[in-house]
């Protein structure tokens, strides 16, 4: 049981692990591939071998169907929760608008606001999203117009937060 | 809660887990809704780390497989909230592009409706009031040495990812 629980509680690490293998071989091989699609690979990956593992060091014992699908939701419940919680921090750690301005001003040094708009740019922002949309096949680009690709689960999130933050109380 | 051992203890654990997050979840939203002047980070920890130590207090303490539910439930929705807080632009970007679902909308359209000017100033303004920033009286700005706190670990973990550079923002 405690392995079986260590190995859950340690499974960000599993997850990091394989991502940094995963980006060198993308780097090796020359093969352009968005960084978050990279990470929900390692994820995926690391489900994998993660169910090996709990299967192998716990689940695999049990024989009555309410013990096993006890222990199955227990494990992809706290797996999903770690491992959600690890591709949002390194979500952060590649999208967050306050990273990227701390950084330029670490590189660049007291810089004035207007310095700073001029090294990162509005425009940039707006490209670098549009182009990580594009590529994560979220929105289309038809002609000179971008438009919501048919289901998005980008756009379900961004509908489903709307409506909790109405829950809370929060406007957006 | 109850802490027997194996299978039994797992069950209990599950339902025990999921318990403790429903409860920091509705003591969030009713916080939220009755004190809008709470709407704070610390508290918003608190609602997810205090009901277990309640619950140990008030002598029936959850088990370890409880807590570690209950931890990576409240992780991700502690990691969720600046999104819901603050909707991000990306996600603002889908909900502006969904309005105009039949046309869409051009570059300069996009850029106009969401604005990334003002949401800028606004991330600004933040670090400046957290303190990682510094405004000199002639208006340039520079890092604060507490912000080497935040800035390297995410540093560190683009370097072991073999990524280089910044974040792309």
């Amino acid at each position: 049981m405690t392995a079986f629980l260590a190995c859950l509680a340690l499974s960000p690490i599993l997850i990091l692990g394989l991502q940094a293998f995963l980006v060198r071989i993308f780097q090796a091989a020359g093969l352009p591939a968005l960084p978050q699609a990279v990470a929900a690979l390692a994820l995926l990956l690391g489900a994998a071998i993660n169910a090996g593992l709990v299967w192998l060091l716990y689940i695999g014992g049990l024989r009555y169907p309410g013990e096993l699908a006890a222990a199955w939701s227990y494990a992809a419940l706290v797996y999903g929760g770690l491992g959600y919680s690890y591709f949002h921090l390194f979500n952060i750690s590649q999208t967050s608008r306050r990273l990227r301005i701390l950084y330029e001003l670490h590189a660049a040094g007291p810089t004035t606001p207007q310095a700073l708009e001029g090294l990162y740019s509005p425009v940039d922002q707006l490209r670098n999203r549009l182009e990580r949309l594009l590529a994560l096949g979220q929105i289309r680009q038809e002609g000179e117009k971008y438009v919501l690709d048919g289901f998005s689960l980008l756009h379900l999130a961004a509908r489903g937060l709307s409506l909790w933050a109405r829950l809370l109380g929060l406007r957006l | 809660m109850n802490r027997r051992v194996g299978p039994a203890r797992l069950k209990q654990a599950l339902l025990d887990g999921l318990a403790l997050f429903l409860v920091s979840l509705a003591s969030h939203v009713l916080l939220w809704r009755l004190a809008p002047r709470w709407r704070r980070i610390p508290l918003l920890l608190a609602c997810f780390l205090l009901p277990p130590f309640l619950a140990f207090f008030c002598g029936g303490g959850p088990s370890a497989e409880a807590w570690l539910l209950h931890l990576a439930l409240s992780f991700s929705y502690i990691q969720t909230y600046p999104a819901i807080q603050a909707l991000s632009p990306t996600l603002r970007l889908l909900l502006i592009l969904r309005d105009c679902e039949k046309t869409g909308l051009s570059f300069d359209e996009i850029l106009a409706r969401l604005n990334p000017r003002t949401l800028d100033a606004d991330r600004v303004e933040d670090l400046l009031k957290a303190g990682f920033l510094l405004q000199a009286p002639c208006g340039e700005l520079s890092v604060a040495p507490r912000a080497a706190w935040l800035l390297s670990p995410f540093l560190l973990l683009r370097r072991v990812l073999g990524f280089t550079g910044g974040p792309e923002g």
